[in-house]
């Protein structure tokens, strides 16, 4: 058969067929090339096609024809009929796509990727076509995520196509979920390839090449619109099916051990995220600055949370550029130990929190590291108003070491002294502005977190207080009491009260009931009662006590922590251990990172480890022997 | 039917969108950049063989670098410490400090 008038495309379906033929997956993928600018043979074929096969026209037929001569004949009679199918959609899109319409193209190119995916699923041919899908999945993404930035260049065609029948109750699924839905089904096409040894066992051989290759650009998607959780079930069958990472190519390592590292740290399992992260930076080729830098980002923080600081060594390296003015003033204030100026670094106003929030890592940062924070300033209070034992009494049975909890409670006044407006009093009322913090005697809400009134509550906020506050029938019937001309101080001075301001602050009582009983005084007054402010501090302590962080024990009724056992290490060490660590200690019990296949256990004597447990290596280092309490 | 682009013009478009309305905007920062293949930079068939018949393309599927190019080995070499566990601060000396010790001596006045 000759096609005179197509010499351009005869040529190129004479190449294909001897690549097929060939099994040349690489040489078949550099040949499909669907990125404008296209080069000048291609531009002559896309005339050719639009000549001899138009759009919609019966020539069509006769194209798919063609392609189906490109498939060999096998014995048993099963041909690989998706790959023609494949090849005619090719010649189609080149034909037709419109760089003036996205939208369009975007929607040919994934049926495309589908009809490659679909190519791919043979058993025999597939490989072959494995490589093409890598390079569609990668062109569908870039456009998809150019799109998802640059909305407007789609906007009006989205517009057009939303009609009255689009349905707002739906959840909608963005172009890059789309997309990432259909390299999905790539990545499990290469993973449930049957030739060869699966699982743990396998080597990457045949379509097992392109696992991380697959699951790489399906995680790059997934973060990009924010559907992680979507990447749990492809974590769990790389778990079950997939052969060891470190057989795969240096490059898919650390990609894959990247997004699984943030996968990790943003369901909060910080240490296997750092094992993860490390190994990233570990196995990442010395030159790849941009990579190492984003590596670094998240093993920093996920190493901060757990209490170890990226040395200045590590900061002065040029991947880390820019990343120490952003963690060195963080590190600073968790030694600190001023909550409020650490919560005013991260708070939503800060010029600090954009960068944090923009990599994902603000709230983690937040909500993970205060609990450092109030470690460091308890073991600066302990510092220097602690009783540090008796330096002689070293023979003698006298008092561990401790802490009145009322010295962290004044502390904690002092800060809150100190950062007025971060913290602001419950109470706004006219007198306010006359009361000294410390005299904040508020029975409601939190003593230590104060989050600043939302702008579009500032308004309503005026009433409830106003409300609050003495009303002036209150005032007027009680002044003498409340707002007196003089007073005795806590010293016994007399002090005047010119301007007649609440002495007492707010009147937080009913004081309905001093209408019949003017001595009145309910129970709850007597002098002992532990503050909110206290309650707080003890429960605040208790975490740390309960996560390891700190070392002892708290009393309640005369609130002290103590640090027993302290006479061999010092009460310090005792009462107030390294956090890494302590987080080391627990947590390294358990080296395996969920997502991360490692090579099998060695066999023992011909007989595998790990027999009995399915797979799952039972850790009996820490039984005892039965009966033994 | 002569191509006469050159590679570096190649390299240039190719490393663009699809759709050239586009440029710079897809060079974010927080994306994970593949690592570049090393067959990049080497001319593609199509560009250079109109025949579509020789071919120096090297796949990503291959992408790989010895040990000896990691981070972990040029660092061991230079003995680099990456992490700091003992970051408590106990230099009595700072402003902090200071003024926390003085705040708990007023605590310790009036409560004697």
């Amino acid at each position: 058969m000759a096609f005179p008038n197509t010499p351009v495309l005869d040529t190129f379906i004479s190449s294909l067929s001897e690549i097929v033929r060939d099994r040349d997956g690489a040489k078949l993928q550099d040949f499909l090339q669907i990125e404008p600018p296209l080069p000048d043979v291609y531009t002559q074929m896309v005339d050719e096609l639009r000549r001899k096969y138009p759009n919609e026209s019966p020539k069509e037929a006769e194209l798919l024809r063609r392609c189906e001569g490109l498939v060999p004949k096998s014995k048993g009679g099963s041909t690989w009929t998706a790959f023609p199918t494949f090849m005619k959609l090719y010649f189609c899109f080149l034909r037709d796509a419109n760089v003036e319409n996205l939208l369009e193209t975007y929607d040919m190119l994934k049926v495309l990727l589908n009809q490659c995916v679909m190519a791919l699923g043979d058993s025999q041919f597939g490989i072959v076509v494995l490589p093409t899908v890598l390079y569609l999945s990668k062109v569908l993404a870039k456009l998809a995520m150019g799109l998802d930035r640059r909305p407007e260049l789609i906007a009006h065609l989205l517009r057009l196509e939303g009609g009255p029948d689009q349905d707002e109750s739906t959840e909608k699924v963005t172009l890059v979920e789309k997309s990432a839905n259909v390299v999905r089904e790539a990545f499990i096409k290469c993973l449930t390839d049957r030739s060869g040894t699966p699982g743990v066992h396998g080597k990457p051989e045949g379509k097992r090449v392109g696992i991380y290759l697959m699951a790489n650009l399906c995680l790059k998607l997934l973060f990009q619109c924010g559907k992680l959780r979507n990447a749990e079930q492809m974590f769990a069958s790389i778990t079950a099916q997939s052969p060891p990472l470190k057989h795969f190519p240096a490059s898919q390592r650390v990609t894959y051990l990247y997004y699984l590292g943030r996968y990790l740290f943003s369901n909060n399992l910080f240490f296997p995220a750092q094992i993860a992260l490390q190994s990233a930076y570990d196995q990442c080729h010395h030159q790849a600055i941009n990579q190492k830098r984003l590596i670094l980002t998240y093993l920093i923080s996920c190493n901060i949370i757990m209490g170890r600081f990226p040395s200045l060594q590590l900061l002065q390296k040029p991947e880390a550029e820019g990343l120490a003015d952003k963690f060195i003033p963080l590190c600073q204030l968790i030694a600190r130990g001023d909550y409020i100026a650490f919560r005013d670094h991260l708070t939503v106003n800060s010029p600090a929190t954009e960068w944090f929030a923009r990599k994902g890592i603000l709230l983690p940062l937040r909500n993970r590291c205060e609990i450092l924070v109030w470690r460091s300033l308890a073991r600066k209070v302990f510092i220097h108003g602690g009783f540090h034992g008796d330096p002689q009494g070293q023979a003698q049975r006298g008092p561990p070491p401790f802490l009145y909890l009322t010295k962290l409670e004044a502390a904690v006044r002092w800060l809150q002294s100190q950062h007025p407006s971060s913290h602001p009093l419950p109470t706004t009322t006219p007198f306010a502005s006359s009361i000294p913090p410390h005299t904040n005697k508020s029975q409601y809400g939190s003593q230590i977190v104060s989050i600043a009134p939302d702008p579009d509550f500032v308004s309503l906020d005026a009433p409830v207080t106003n409300g609050s506050g003495p009303d002036p029938s209150l005032l007027s019937k009680y002044a003498d009491y409340l707002c007196p001309d003089g007073f005795f101080d806590a010293t016994g001075q007399w002090q005047t009260n010119p301007t007649k301001t609440l002495i007492d602050g707010t009147p937080d009582s009913d004081y309905s009931q001093y209408e019949l009983n003017p001595y009145a005084e309910t129970a709850d007054q007597e002098p002992d009662k532990p503050s909110p402010l206290m309650r707080e501090i003890e429960s605040i302590l208790a975490s740390l006590l309960t996560q390891g962080l700190m070392r002892g024990y708290l009393t309640h009724r005369n609130p002290r922590f103590a640090i027993p056992g302290a006479r061999l290490r010092g009460a310090l060490p005792t009462g107030f251990p390294n956090v890494w660590q302590t987080i080391y200690a627990r947590e390294s019990e358990d080296m395996g990172v969920p997502g991360w296949v490692q090579p099998p256990p060695t066999m023992m004597g011909g007989t595998p480890a790990a027999l009995g447990g399915g797979g799952r290596v039972v850790n009996l280092s820490g039984a005892r022997p039965v009966g033994v309490q | 039917m002569s191509n006469t682009q050159s590679q570096d013009t190649k390299q240039q478009e190719a490393s663009q969108q699809p759709q050239q309305q586009k440029p710079t905007v897809l060079e974010e920062d927080d994306e994970f950049e593949d690592f570049p293949v090393d067959g990049e930079s080497s001319a593609r068939v199509s560009d250079t063989d109109p025949s579509f018949s020789s071919l120096n393309f090297i796949s990503p599927l291959k992408m790989h670098w010895p040990e000896n190019e990691t981070e972990q080995a040029t660092a061991n070499g230079n003995n680099v410490h990456l992490w700091e566990e003992s970051w408590d601060d106990d230099d009595a000396a700072e402003d902090f400090s200071k003024q926390l010790k003085e705040e708990l001596k007023k605590v310790d006045a009036s409560s004697s």
